[in-house]
């Protein structure tokens, strides 16, 4: 039994098509990254799976159960969820919000105190009084202080300086060893590559890419790139490897990305002449991720 | 704060005493005049300079003879209610639409909190302060009573705050149930101004227009008639009329903000 079903959900605001026959399944105990560009429909959908809005067709289950905005609290106290931009209760301190959101569910004390200290929120001020960063660490122990089956999170980390995102990543890393489900948007893609067993790419309201993270970098292969005279490069560019592709020129240096096995690659190196330099890394989620938004990157 | 009951109470701490506060710095100052009123000039000669239209806007002149048909027609019927009114609105539209836009519905239904008890747990409260500003009221006659050396009718005082607190109520859950159901800030602001201007104008000047004499039995403020309670006591089927609309309200807010989306 799948913790999070989605099945053929779509959105639309007016005749903007939001979200489109969005699905997929999130497994008990998985870590998985939903990634995408601004307005590609991730929060949509999270809103979605939450109840807090309905799908125009398709469905939601969680934990089993139909996710309807009228039933979704029967599931809610299993997950603990928190936004980048959470509207938390201004007139309460911090105290005050994790004592409230606390009372709703089973609360564990110990918990609460691990990550109290791991964040060193500030608790004694009235929520309007503190900093955004400050607020986000609130937010994040109010999901995650009754360690919930399933913690859902939209942008957790927006708002958090480095050493507090290594705080959190830390958070989810113990979570998962309990055997905790983690679905979580995020546009810092180093923190999912290191944090997500999954990762599911979004654009446009759809789906479009949905894969293991570790084989996803193992298959979108490694990036080449040769730096030589100009007379060389010519060559080099019309004897590309057989599993070369992407190939970008410039005066002095050819970039290229290589899907196939590393001694093809090597033979082909070792032919090359009048090198001047030679590298070559592992494709990350970043390139993978400016692969596939290209089309949507600001041009300078 | 176990629950929203008391947080939302507690949210509102400030506006409960504000409101309410004012409230008994008007009912005092109104009966406070009392005595100049009374004696000082002539009133049915002020009023027969008025136009019949606008007599409706000065309340029952004619009872400033005696202090329970002062505080009856000039406190209750034309400057509390209208105070309980616009209360009403404001408290319903900040309770709904004022904290969705702010996204905080949106952090309450991430809670284990279903739609329903939300709904309810907020309402409860307001009605809450709907009654503290209603107290407020009594608080107010009796020190301006307690300020001016006269004496009231106990029984009255009571009725009054009974009807004003159920008026309020009333006055309240139309605009919070409109922004429950609706989560739209516009729409709930205009009708509830509608409502509370709408019942001032239809109320005010259908005492003294022949024609409005219907139309004014759509006007909220028609059942909250002090006059009517003065002479007869609590009219129970305004009271009935009152709680019919509020529960009306209640269920068509609680039927649409079950299954409705969030705004924000």
């Amino acid at each position: 039994m799948a913790t999070i079903k989605v099945s053929g959900i779509s959105k639309s605001f007016g005749n903007t098509k939001a979200v489109q026959e969005v699905s997929f399944e999130v497994e008990k105990g998985e870590v998985v990254g939903f990634v995408g560009p601004n307005g590609a429909g991730k929060t949509t959908t999270i809103s979605m799976v939450m109840g807090f809005i309905r799908s125009d067709q398709g469905s939601v289950n969680v934990f089993d159960q139909l996710v309807q905005p009228y039933s979704a609290h029967r599931t809610h106290a299993r997950i603990g969820f928190a936004s980048g931009d959470m509207a938390l209760f201004n007139n309460l301190t911090g105290k005050q919000y994790l004592n409230f959101m606390a009372h709703t569910v089973e609360a564990k004390p110990v918990a609460r105190e691990t990550l109290i200290a791991a964040f060193k929120p500030v608790l004694h001020k009235p929520l309007k009084q503190l900093s955004r960063g400050n607020k986000q660490k609130i937010a994040l122990i109010g999901a995650m202080q009754h360690e919930p089956e399933l913690i859902i999170l939209d942008e957790p980390t927006s708002g958090l300086d480095p050493l507090m995102q290594d705080v959190f990543l830390d958070a989810i890393t113990k979570a998962k060893h309990r055997g905790a489900t983690v679905f979580m948007s995020s546009h810092i893609l180093s923190e999912v590559a290191s944090s997500c067993d999954r990762v599911l790419f979004m654009k446009h309201g759809q789906i479009i890419m949905n894969r293991d993270v570790n084989e996803l970098e193992k298959q979108q292969g490694k990036i080449i790139v040769i730096t030589a005279p100009t007379e060389t490069l010519e060559l080099v560019a019309k004897e590309l490897p057989k599993d070369a592709v992407e190939m970008q020129k410039a005066e002095h240096t050819v970039r290229f990305r290589y899907t196939g096995e590393v001694k093809p690659l090597l033979a082909w190196l070792s032919k090359l002449t009048n090198l001047e330099d030679a590298t070559i890394t592992r494709q990350d989620l970043d390139d993978i991720f400016h692969n596939l938004y290209q089309d949507e990157e600001p041009k300078v | 704060m176990r629950t929203l009951f008391l947080k939302t109470l507690y949210d509102k701490r400030w506006f409960t005493l504000g409101w309410s506060l004012g409230i008994v710095v008007i009912a005092w100052m109104v009966i406070l005049f009392f005595p100049s009123l009374s004696q000082g000039f002539d009133v049915d000669q002020i009023l027969q300079k008025l136009p019949a239209q606008l007599q409706g806007l000065l309340g029952d002149v004619s009872s400033f003879n005696t202090i329970d048909g002062y505080i009856t027609a000039q406190l209750f019927d034309v400057r509390l209610v209208l105070f309980i009114l616009i209360m009403g609105l404001v408290l319903g539209q900040n309770l709904t639409v004022g904290e969705e836009d702010q996204g905080q519905t949106r952090t309450l239904a991430a809670s284990a909190y279903s739609r329903g008890r939300i709904l309810w747990e907020k309402w409860l409260a307001a009605v809450c302060i709907m009654g503290l500003a209603a107290l407020a009221a009594a608080v107010g006659t009796y020190l301006g009573i307690l300020s001016i050396n006269e004496h009231m009718n106990h029984t009255l005082i009571w009725q009054l705050t009974l009807m004003g607190w159920v008026f309020g109520v009333t006055a309240l859950s139309i605009p919070m149930m409109i922004g429950f159901a609706t989560g739209h800030k516009a729409l709930t602001m205009f009708v509830g101004l509608v409502v509370t201007a709408g019942s001032f104008i239809l109320t005010t000047f259908g005492k003294n227009v022949d024609w409005l004499e219907v139309p004014e039995r759509f006007s909220l403020m028609h059942y909250f008639n002090p006059s009517l309670v003065a002479k007869d006591g609590l009219p129970v089927d305004h009271l009935l009329v009152l709680g019919g609309i509020t529960l009306i309200m209640l269920a068509l807010g609680w039927l649409a903000f079950r299954f409705r989306g969030l705004r924000a």
